[in-house]
């Protein structure tokens, strides 16, 4: 059997199309428990610096927000584990490396928001909770430029219910990002599982 | 010149084959993921990864997970080093 130089470009064009599809739907599921996960710890932390605005702050710091950050970052580096699990030897490795850079960047996105509160001082706890999932949005968001249209849609989510909630609900701020917030990253999760 | 490899010409184990290529090497990919993947109904399917087992190029695993069976494919490395030797073929035919 022979090609012609079109049926060879065709085929071509065909594995790099489903090569596309198949990498974007497993980076997909494999986002998914962390979604899920993050809007979890959204849920509890609003929901906590909602019921009690003044506790949890130690020379201010607020450790509730700390403790559950601290949490998340376990929770994801264990959820990437499972990720290692199928793996052959050499891409185990290329996996480990990967999510240490994750890891590092998580810190770094740590480090910039603690300095950023200590030099803008937000007027409020509602302020610095609403910079946080702004920052996150144009994070999905950027991601999505890259990654795929879902992560986009993601971050555009998360940035307008949060901008929403902050003009139009803002004595019910903390509890719309709990509720609103925490709960469209976990439908996120639960979408990009359906992919 | 090399030849046509006709087990993974065929448009769906070819588009089975490019599925799995693109995962890391070791990874496997859920049969439903892959049926919405390759667009082809369940049976067609499975009896192209029964082909592409026979081959040698993908191995199959069965198990459970939340109670429920799952059905999983992996390329194998002869199926990964199949692949890329065909798309040298491919390209070679484009470069005349």
């Amino acid at each position: 059997m022979t090609l012609s130089p079109d049926q060879a470009a065709q085929s071509l064009q065909e594995i790099e199309k489903t090569a596309r599809r198949s990498a974007q739907a497993h980076e997909y599921a494999h986002s998914s428990p962390q979604f899920i996960l993050w809007g979890l710890i959204w849920m509890v932390g609003y929901t906590g610096s909602y019921l009690l605005p003044n506790y949890g702050f130690i020379h201010g710091i607020n450790w509730l927000w700390f403790a559950l950050v601290v949490a998340g970052v376990v929770g994801s580096s264990i959820l990437g584990r499972r990720r290692y699990r199928d793996l052959a030897p050499d891409a185990i490795a290329k996996a480990k490396a990967i999510g240490f850079r994750w890891g590092m960047t998580c810190l770094v996105f740590y480090v910039f928001l603690i300095a950023t509160f200590a030099v803008m001082r937000p007027t409020s706890p509602a302020a610095s909770g609403a910079f946080v999932p702004l920052i996150i949005a144009a994070i999905y968001a950027v991601m999505g430029i890259w990654r795929g249209l879902r992560f986009l849609y993601a971050g555009i989510a998360v940035g307008a219910l949060t901008l929403g909630g902050w003009f139009w609900l803002p004595e019910y701020f903390l509890l719309w990002m709990a509720a609103v917030g925490g709960g469209s990253l976990i439908l996120v999760g639960l979408w990009l599982r359906k992919v | 010149m090399a030849e046509l490899n006709t087990i993974i010409h065929q448009p769906v184990r070819l588009k089975i084959m490019s599925a799995l290529k693109a995962l890391p090497p070791g990874d496997m990919l859920e049969f439903v993921r892959l049926k919405k993947i390759v667009e082809a109904t369940e049976g067609n399917l499975g009896a192209h990864i029964q082909t592409l087992e026979e081959a040698g190029y993908v191995t199959v695993e069965k198990d459970f997970a939340d109670n429920r069976p799952r059905t999983r494919v992996r390329l194998s490395r002869e199926g990964r080093r199949a692949f890329e030797d065909y798309v040298a073929f491919l390209r070679g035919i484009l470069e005349g």
